[in-house]
C-alpha cells in the first residue's frame, strides 16, 4: 500500500487559509494529506503544537502566513519566523528530521502557490516515508 | 549461612537469564549506577556504593498502562514475568516492603502485586557506607533485611550467602555452595564492624512522633522551604514515595496511564474547586517530611524514610532530609 | 583566595545602605562542604560564607523576595547578574530595590566532578579554596591539591561574562570572558542519525523530575504547557471544559515524548537564558540540557545577532529577522 501521509498545515485566517480557499474555489488540486488547521495569526502558533502534531503522528507539519509586511495585526508573522527559525535549528540539532517542518508565506490571492507548494511539500514527505521519531510511543 | 567461591551475584545473573527470568541489576552508565533489565551478566556491574535511582520502578514503573481506548475499551490485564532483582541494598529492601505495605495491606492493588508476586529479591549487604547514608538511624542494618529471599555479603576472595526463603532456597541449590567455616563468620563480622563505623551521618528520631507533632505550624517550615524549588527530583528517587496519578493520552484514541507523582508538586493537591490544601512550597515541603517521620508512623507503625540519602545527594539547592530533622525545634516560635 | 572574597563581601555588607533589609548569599551547609543559598538578615554578616563551591543562582529568591518590602542586597556572579538582568528586563524585579554585589567569578566547581575526586568524606572536609588554578582541600590536618581544570564546571569555560556588567559594588578584579561555541560546532559535525541516537540515549534517562524546569530562574510560569492540568481552575469550571484545556503532553517518560518536553522548556529560553547551568546541575540523571540551551544561543548570536546585553528583550525584537 502506498504510503499516505497526514500534513498538518496552520494557515492564518486572512492570507493563508483564504489563499487555500481560493485555490478550492478556483478547482486547483492538491493532495488531501494536507489538514488545514485554522488559526486567526501565523503569530500565535506555539512551538509546542508543532511539536505535539508530530507526537500524534503528523509526517509533516507547515505553518503558512502572510507575506512579511501584510500581516493582519502587523507583526504577528515575524514572530512566527523567529519562532520557526528557532524550532527549526533545535529539531535540526537533535537529529529530527527538519525539512518535514516548513513555513510558507501565502497571501488570499495566491491560491496557485498554496495548491503548487502543499503538492510538492506532499511529494517531498510520500518520499521521506512516515515520521516515527517523534511519534507517541505508548499505544 | 553458605559460602560461594566466586561472584555469586554475578553468577546469579547469569542463571536467572538462563531460567527465563527478567533480571534487574546494577548497571554502570556515565558516572554512577542504575537498576536496568540486562541481558547478560557481563553488563553488570557491582561496585557502587548505591544506585543513583531507587530501584522502585521494578514493581511501580514510572509509567504504567491501565486500559487502551479507541472504538471500544480495552483493559490491560495485571500480568508480569518472572522476575529478579539482583544487587539490591539493605535499605532499598525496606524500601520494597514498606511499598508492599502501601500496595499490599488493606486495599491490593492488582498491577502492583502482579509484579511483587513474580519478583525474586537477591540483596547485597553494604561493604562500605556512603557520604548520605544514614540507615542505621531510623533502625536499619546495612547487612541485613529478612526480607530478601537471598543476602550476599562480598568477602573479597568469596562472598556469604544467606538464604532466607523457600524461593531463594529453589535458586540457590543449582549453585555449589558450601557451609561458612568459622573463619568466614568472623571475617563477616569483622567487615560488619568495619560498615558500621563508616557511616557519618546519622538523624535523630527520639521522641520524634512527640517533636513532630508539636511543631507543625512553626516557623520553622519556612525557612527550611526558603531554597526549596518545588521539583519532584527528592520524591522521584526516594525507594518509598508512592504517589501516582492517572491519566489519559489521546483523544478519541488512547492509553490511560498511572505515572508517578509528586507531592512537591503544586498541582498534586488541586482540588477541581480550585481549592488547594498545600497551596505554599513550604507546606508541600513540609508534608514531604512530615509523611516520612509522622504520617506514615501513626498509620503503619514505622519511618517511610530508609535512610538511603538520595534525596540529599539529588537536591539541587542542598536541603538536606538529616539536617532538618535534627534541627526541628525543641520550642515553638510563634 | 576565597577567605579574601569573603572578607571583602562581609566588609560589602557591613556597608550596606540602612534601608537594606535582605540579603541574599551563601551559608556553609552543615555536614558537607558546599554553599547553599539563604536569605539572612542584615545582623547575620558573619554567617556568610562564600567559595567555588558556592554555585546556586540566587535570582529566583531574589524574585520571591520582590514581594516583601525593602532593598535586598544579592552577591551575585556573572552568571548570576545576568539572570537578574533578564529578570529585570521582564519586569520580575525591581532593580532599585537591589543592591548587586558583585564578584568576578574564576568559575565554579563541579560538584559531581568534585565528590569523585576528593579522597576524603565530605563531612570531614574544613575547606575548600582556590588557589591560582588549584582547589585545595584541607580535611583532618591533612590538605589535597586538585587541578582546578579537574573538577570545573564544564560550563564556565564558555563563559563570556565571568564578571558582572550591572553591580553597585565589584569584588575582585574584572575578568575578561569570550564566545566560544566550539563544543556545539563540534557536536554539529555528527551527522543526523548519530545526533538522533545520541539524544535518544540521553532523554531515555530522563526521570521527568522536572527539575531543571523547577530550578530555572527564568522558567517562573505558574502553569506549564506539559502540566497535567491546569491552574485556571475555579468552582465554575464545568468538567467539560476542564477535559478540554490543551495539553501538550502528560507524563509519559518514552524518550521522544522526554525531548518534545525537553524542546519545549528550551524554547522558552531563546536569547533569555543566563547560562547559569542550574539546570544541568539540578539534573538528578546528570543529564547534558546544555548543550541545548547553548545551541540556541549560538543561533540567537549568529542568526539574530542579538547580544544579551541589549536592554530590549529578544522576544520582542522584530528588526533582527534574517532576510527572506
Amino acid at each position: 500500500m502506498e504510503f499516505d501521509p497526514k500534513i498538518i498545515t496552520f494557515a492564518c485566517n486572512w492570507c493563508s487559509y483564504a489563499g487555500a480557499d481560493l485555490a478550492g474555489t478556483s478547482r486547483l488540486k492538491y493532495p488531501d494529506n494536507v489538514k488545514i488547521i485554522r488559526v486567526m495569526c501565523s503569530g500565535m502558533v506555539n512551538p509546542g503544537w508543532v511539536l505535539r502534531a508530530f507526537r500524534q503522528g503528523a509526517d509533516g507539519v507547515v505553518i503558512a502566513g502572510c507575506h512579511p509586511g501584510d500581516c493582519h495585526y502587523t507583526v504577528g508573522n515575524y514572530y512566527a519566523k523567529k519562532r520557526y527559525i528557532l524550532l527549526k535549528e533545535l529539531l535540526k540539532f537533535v537529529g529530527f528530521d527538519d525539512e518535514r517542518f516548513k513555513l510558507l508565506w501565502a497571501s488570499a490571492s495566491e491560491g496557485k502557490l498554496f495548491a503548487e507548494e502543499m503538492t510538492a511539500f506532499t511529494e517531498k514527505i510520500k518520499e521521506m516515508g512516515p515520521q516515527e521519531k517523534l511519534r507517541r510511543k505508548i499505544e | 549461612m553458605k559460602v560461594y567461591a566466586g561472584n555469586f551475584l554475578k553468577d546469579v545473573v547469569a542463571k536467572l537469564l538462563d531460567d527465563g527470568y527478567r533480571v534487574y541489576a546494577p548497571v554502570k552508565e556515565k558516572n554512577y549506577h542504575v537498576f536496568k533489565a540486562v541481558e547478560n551478566a557481563d553488563e553488570v556491574d557491582f561496585d557502587y556504593i548505591n544506585t543513583k535511582k531507587s530501584p522502585k520502578d521494578v514493581t511501580f514503573p514510572e509509567n504504567e498502562v491501565l486500559i487502551k481506548y479507541g472504538e471500544w475499551v480495552e483493559e490491560i490485564p495485571a500480568q508480569a514475568d518472572k522476575t529478579a532483582i539482583v544487587g539490591i541494598r539493605p535499605c532499598d529492601i525496606q524500601g520494597l516492603r514498606l511499598m508492599d505495605r502501601v500496595f499490599l495491606e488493606d486495599i491490593t492493588d492488582p498491577y502492583y502485586e502482579a509484579k511483587r508476586k513474580n519478583l525474586l529479591v537477591v540483596g547485597y549487604a553494604c561493604n562500605e557506607a556512603g557520604d548520605y547514608c544514614f540507615c542505621t538511624s531510623v533502625g536499619l542494618s546495612p547487612f541485613k533485611s529478612n526480607y530478601a529471599d537471598i543476602i550476599v555479603t562480598d568477602l573479597g576472595d568469596k562472598q556469604v550467602v544467606e538464604i532466607q526463603s523457600e524461593k531463594g532456597e529453589v535458586v540457590a541449590s543449582k549453585f555449589n555452595l558450601s557451609d561458612a567455616s568459622d573463619e568466614d563468620i568472623s571475617r563477616k563480622k569483622e567487615l560488619e564492624q568495619k560498615v558500621l563505623s563508616s557511616f557519618v551521618r546519622s538523624v535523630n528520631t527520639e521522641n520524634l512522633k512527640e517533636r513532630m507533632a508539636e511543631v507543625f505550624n512553626s516557623d520553622y517550615w519556612k525557612e527550611v522551604a526558603e531554597n526549596c524549588v518545588s521539583c519532584g527530583t527528592c520524591t522521584y528517587l526516594c525507594p518509598t514515595c508512592f504517589c501516582f496519578d492517572i491519566f489519559d493520552d489521546g483523544e478519541l484514541k488512547g492509553v490511560r496511564i498511572r505515572a508517578w507523582d509528586s507531592c512537591q508538586f503544586p498541582l498534586h493537591t488541586l482540588e477541581s474547586s480550585s481549592h488547594n490544601p498545600r497551596r505554599e512550597k513550604w507546606q508541600r515541603l513540609r508534608n514531604r517530611f512530615y509523611d516520612k517521620f509522622y504520617y506514615m508512623l501513626v498509620r503503619k507503625g514505622e519511618f517511610y524514610c530508609v535512610g538511603c540519602g538520595r534525596c540529599i545527594a539529588g537536591c539541587p539547592v542542598g536541603i538536606d532530609i538529616a539536617e532538618v530533622i535534627n534541627n526541628i525545634p525543641s520550642e515553638v516560635k510563634q | 583566595m576565597n577567605s579574601e572574597t569573603l572578607e571583602k563581601i562581609k566588609e560589602e555588607c557591613r556597608k550596606l545602605p540602612d534601608d537594606v533589609s535582605y540579603i541574599v548569599g551563601f551559608v556553609k551547609k552543615q555536614g558537607e562542604p558546599r554553599e547553599v543559598l539563604k536569605v539572612l538578615k542584615p545582623d547575620e554578616i558573619d554567617r556568610l560564607s562564600y567559595s567555588p563551591l558556592s554555585f546556586n543562582n540566587p535570582a529566583r529568591i531574589v524574585m520571591d523576595l520582590m514581594k516583601t518590602d525593602g532593598k535586598i542586597a544579592v552577591i551575585a556572579k556573572g552568571c548570576d547578574a545576568r539572570a537578574l538582568k533578564q529578570l529585570e528586563k521582564e519586569e520580575k524585579i525591581e532593580r532599585n530595590r537591589l543592591y548587586i554585589i558583585g564578584i568576578s567569578c574564576p568559575g565554579v566547581i563541579d560538584y559531581r566532578k568534585f565528590r569523585n575526586a576528593v579522597k576524603f568524606r565530605l563531612p570531614e572536609i574544613e575547606s575548600v579554596e582556590l588557589v591560582g588554578d588549584e582547589v585545595i582541600v584541607k580535611a583532618n590536618g591533612e590538605e589535597q591539591r586538585i587541578p582546578f581544570s579537574e573538577v570545573i564546571f564544564e560550563n564556565c569555560l564558555y563563559c563570556e561574562q565571568p564578571t558582572p556588567k550591572d553591580y553597585d559594588v565589584l569584588i575582585g578584579e574584572p575578568r575578561e570572558g569570550k564566545l566560544d561555541f566550539s563544543d556545539i560546532e563540534e557536536f554539529e559535525k555528527l551527522d543526523r542519525e548519530e545526533r538522533w541516537s545520541y539524544w535518544m540515549d540521553v532523554f531515555s534517562k530522563c526521570i521527568r523530575c522536572h527539575a531543571c524546569r523547577q530550578v530555572c530562574p527564568l522558567c517562573y510560569c505558574e502553569e506549564c504547557l506539559v502540566d497535567p492540568s491546569n491552574l485556571a481552575v475555579s468552582p465554575m469550571t464545568p468538567a467539560e471544559e476542564k477535559a478540554a484545556y490543551p495539553r501538550v503532553l502528560g507524563k509519559t517518560v518514552s524518550a521522544s515524548d522526554n525531548m518534545v518536553y525537553h524542546l519545549i522548556r528550551v524554547l522558552h529560553h531563546a536569547g533569555r537564558c543566563a547560562g547559569c547551568g542550574e539546570c544541568e546541575r539540578a539534573c538528578p540523571m546528570e543529564l547534558p540540557l546544555l548543550k541545548l540551551e547553548r545551541k540556541l544561543k549560538k543561533v540567537v548570536y549568529e542568526v539574530f545577532n542579538y547580544s544579551p546585553d541589549e536592554e530590549i528583550p529578544f522576544l520582542s525584537k522584530l528588526d533582527i529577522l534574517p532576510e527572506g
